[in-house]
C-alpha cells in the first residue's frame, strides 16, 4: 500500500496509534510527521491528512536544530 | 546466519541490484554497534542511486557515538552528505563530545551540484594522525570532491550507523533534518580508503571485490529481498541494519 503521510501534535499520538504510524522529522507547526500504510479515516482533532506526496511533507519541516 | 544462507538470500547474484528509497521525511535506517570497536581508523562508504534536492540542512549517513545524549549533536562524530539549498555545498564533517566542531570541510562553489545523482560518499577517520578525509565518487569510478585530510581536533569512538535521516543515540530523526536518498549500501572499514579503493567500489557493485579484509561491515538494500519488513543482515560483520518506514516491497531495482 502507498505511504500516507499524517501530520501528529504530540497529545494525540494515541489517538492514532492504530495506525500503526512512523513517526519522523518535525513539521515548522510543531506537530510530527506520521508515515502509515493503512487506510485513514477519521482523523483526531489537530491530527492532519497530508497527502502520499514526501516532496510536499518536506516543504513543511521546520529548520533544524543548530549545531556547530 | 551462514554465508550460503545470505548468499541464497541474495540470489547468488551482484549483492547491489537495488536501493531504497529514503523520503527524507520518517524513513531511515539503523545499526546498533555496527562498528564497535574500531578507534585507530575507521570510514562510512555509502553508495546511493540518487539524492534529492530537497532542504536546508541534509545528511545521507552518520556515525554515531551511544551515550552522548547531550547537548544535541553530541554524538553526531562524523557525517557526510549535507547540503545547504542556496550555498550549494557539500559537506563532510564531525562533533566533538561537547557537540562543537571537531573537523569539517564543505565544497566551494555549485560545482557539486551534479553529484547530485547517483555517487558514492566517504568519510574517514585517523585517529593518530588525527585526520579526517571525506570524498564524493561518482557512479562512473571519476572523483567529483576531493582536498587534503583535514585535522580532527578529538578522537571519537562511534559505533552506531544511521542512514537518512540525522538522528540522535536512539535513532529518533532531529528536527527538520533530514535527506531523502536511493540508499544503495554502506560499507563501514577499519582503515582509511585510497582513491583507488573508493573508485572501484563506485564503479562497481560489491564492496568485498574493492575493499577486500578491510571491511568491518557491509549491508545493501538488496539484502532486504526475502526479509519483508528487515532487518537487513550485513554481508559482513553481525549487527542487523534495521529499516524504519520501509519494507522489501518499497525496493527499486538499479
Amino acid at each position: 500500500m502507498i505511504a500516507r503521510y499524517l501530520a501528529v501534535p504530540d497529545d494525540q499520538r494515541d489517538g492514532v496509534a492504530h495506525y500503526d504510524p512512523v513517526y519522523g522529522s518535525t513539521l515548522i507547526d510543531g506537530r510530527t510527521v506520521a508515515k502509515v500504510r493503512v487506510t485513514v479515516d477519521v482523523l483526531p482533532d489537530g491530527v492532519e491528512d497530508l497527502g502520499t506526496d514526501p516532496a510536499t511533507v518536506r516543504e513543511l519541516l521546520a529548520p533544524p536544530e543548530p549545531w556547530s | 546466519m551462514d554465508l550460503a544462507r545470505r548468499m541464497l538470500l541474495l540470489g547468488g547474484a551482484v549483492p547491489e541490484r537495488d536501493y531504497l528509497p529514503l523520503d527524507g521525511v520518517a524513513d531511515r535506517l539503523y545499526s546498533d554497534g555496527a562498528l564497535a570497536g574500531y578507534t585507530t581508523q575507521y570510514a562510512m562508504v555509502t553508495k546511493v542511486a540518487a539524492t534529492v534536492n530537497s532542504g536546508p540542512d541534509n545528511y545521507i549517513s552518520h556515525l554515531s557515538v551511544p551515550g552522548n545524549t547531550s547537548p544535541a549533536g553530541a554524538n553526531l562524530s562524523d557525517v557526510c552528505g549535507r547540503r545547504r539549498v542556496g550555498l550549494q555545498y557539500y559537506t563532510i564533517h564531525g562533533a566533538t563530545a561537547a557537540a562543537g566542531g571537531n573537523y569539517g570541510r564543505r565544497s566551494d562553489t555549485d560545482a557539486l551540484v551534479a553529484v547530485n545523482t547517483a555517487a558514492t560518499y566517504a568519510v574517514a577517520r585517523d585517529l593518530t594522525a588525527n585526520t579526517a578525509r571525506g570524498r564524493i565518487i561518482g557512479s562512473d569510478g571519476t572523483i567529483r570532491w576531493t582536498f587534503a585530510d583535514q585535522a580532527a581536533a578529538e578522537d571519537s569512538a562511534p559505533e552506531d550507523l544511521i542512514i537518512g535521516c540525522a538522528t540522535d543515540h536512539l535513532f529518533v530523526p532531529y528536527a527538520g533534518t533530514y535527506y531523502a536518498i536511493g540508499w544503495v549500501a554502506t560499507v563501514l572499514l577499519k582503515t582509511v580508503p585510497t582513491n583507488a579503493q573508493l573508485q572501484a567500489y563506485a564503479a562497481g557493485a560489491d564492496a568485498r571485490k574493492a575493499f577486500g579484509s578491510d571491511i568491518v561491515w557491509y549491508a545493501t538494500a538488496s539484502g532486504l529481498r526475502g526479509a519483508g519488513s528487515g532487518p537487513i543482515l550485513p554481508l559482513v560483520g553481525t549487527a542487523p541494519l534495521v529499516s524504519v518506514g520501509l519494507v522489501e516491497a518499497d525496493l527499486v531495482a538499479l
